[in-house]
């Protein structure tokens, strides 16, 4: 660890100690049941933090073991955005078969849209060039997943809990920004302690936001009424959506 | 030290990822903004749904009928700027029942849409015919806007017809589904 920069450093104990943190709270709080895919991903990001702490930066051993590590989390990047979604869009019979043409075309789409900047890009034919493209292809089609995927449960009002609004927010950042910064780098810029500082600052943030706001009460699904989240909204958003059905049967009927 | 090429070339890359960064964290940031505030029970009320009526679209369908300022023309003592002043009025009274007929056709999508949601059977067709009247809605608004735009340099009447038949067209397919299979809402709470 020694060999990183010294922000870096900071920001790397911070990341690790916010980790641990966080995957403490999911298992005390049980949420590591509902969403066993984002534990796992955390565990493989706790896991990675430490290689530098453990190997020596510059090393061979640590070359490999980052991309091996960085490939395993871009698979489960994938895995923690479909499991929020499974979740969100269960149960919903109504828009089931609707909700599996759009993801079906979101993700042709998305993966499309990363693939645009290929010809840019300037990849050393080796592991890690081969790495670093694949996860930005990854991170850019996950974005554009996320947009409009994002767009579409606005579009129909599909109930969401607190936790999966604080899920997406920070998968958002995360993503956007770990696209941005793997796009520069491929592009041929060397700006390793610019970026990697920013985009560790930016996960550290993300991590903080995720250890503040999920709790097993997040987990209720709720119809937000206004911006905040008011149990006794929802008895009287159930009486409107009654009394919404009772008059469009009345009405048909005449 | 970067020479002025490097930098021009660096400009030409960063500038619009710069751009297309801002413009995703501007979208993502409006979009979990609404999806945190997603139903106002303000907006989409039962009370709203009674109170609701065609007949209050009416007068909307003969406000910019030119007959009226024909008949005008023909009274003795016109001048031309009354008729300019009047059609300039009901302009602005057309331009008020449009957007009460945008806001109403958007809260009957929104009853629709809620429909579909919380509905215990598949509603796949429902919901394309709903996209389906909505494109085609917001066509007819954008030519309305732009016969409106171009009324005062002589363009031929304003025609709201198919505004009010969309409209008419929507409250009767919500209503159509709603009778259809008796379709009962159901409860969000429970259903998790």
């Amino acid at each position: 660890m020694a060999q990183l920069p010294i922000e870096q450093q900071i920001l790397l104990t911070i990341e690790i100690v916010a980790l641990l943190a966080l995957c403490v709270r999911l298992w005390s709080g049980g949420l590591y049941r509902t969403y066993p895919y984002f534990f796992g991903y955390l565990i493989l990001e706790f896991a990675q933090s430490l290689i530098p702490v453990l190997v020596p930066v510059e090393s061979n051993t640590y070359r490999d073991l980052f991309v091996a590590s960085e490939a395993l989390i871009v698979v489960s990047y994938v895995l923690v955005v479909l499991e929020l979604y499974s979740k969100a869009l269960r149960d919903m019979a109504g828009i089931s078969r609707v909700a599996r043409r759009f993801i079906r075309t979101v993700i042709v789409l998305a993966i499309l849209v990363a693939m645009a900047p290929f010809g840019v890009e300037k990849n050393t034919a080796t592991m890690t060039g081969y790495v670093f493209l694949f996860e930005r292809v990854v991170m850019s089609a996950l974005v554009v997943f996320l947009l409009l995927i994002s767009g579409f449960l606005l579009y129909y009002p599909v109930p969401l809990g607190r936790n999966a609004i604080v899920y997406l927010s920070g998968y958002a950042v995360s993503f956007l920004t770990a696209a941005t910064v793997t796009l520069v780098n491929n592009l041929g810029y060397s700006w390793n302690r610019l970026l990697g500082g920013a985009n560790m600052a930016i996960f550290v943030g993300c991590l903080m936001f995720w250890l503040f706001m999920l709790n097993r009460e997040g987990e209720n699904r709720r119809v937000v009424v206004g911006h905040q989240w008011n149990p006794g909204d929802e008895q009287r958003l159930l009486a409107q959506l009654d009394a919404i059905n009772a008059i469009l049967l009345r009405s048909a009927k005449k | 030290m970067m020479t002025g090429e490097e930098i021009c070339v660096n400009l030409h890359l960063i500038l619009p990822l710069a751009l297309v960064l801002a413009l995703l964290a501007a979208c993502f940031a409006g979009l979990f903004w609404r999806l945190a505030s997603r139903f106002d029970a303000h907006q989409c009320t039962a009370e709203w749904l009674s109170r609701f009526s065609l007949e209050s679209y009416a007068p909307m369908t003969r406000l910019l009928d030119k007959r009226d300022l024909e008949f005008l023309a023909s009274q003795t003592g016109y001048r031309p700027e009354i008729g300019r002043r009047l059609m300039a009025e009901r302009r602005k009274i057309f331009v008020t029942y449009l957007g009460d007929l945008i806001r109403d056709f958007n809260q009957l999508a929104r009853v629709g849409r809620l429909m579909i949601v919380y509905s215990r059977e598949d509603r796949h067709e429902f919901a394309r015919n709903l996209w389906r009247r909505q494109v085609r809605f917001y066509a007819a608004v954008c030519s309305v806007r732009l016969q409106l735009a171009l009324y005062p340099l002589g363009w031929p009447q304003t025609d709201p017809h198919p505004l009010v038949a969309a409209l008419a067209a929507m409250r009767s397919q919500v209503l159509f589904v709603a009778s259809g299979t008796g379709n009962r809402l159901e409860n969000p709470l429970t259903s998790s």
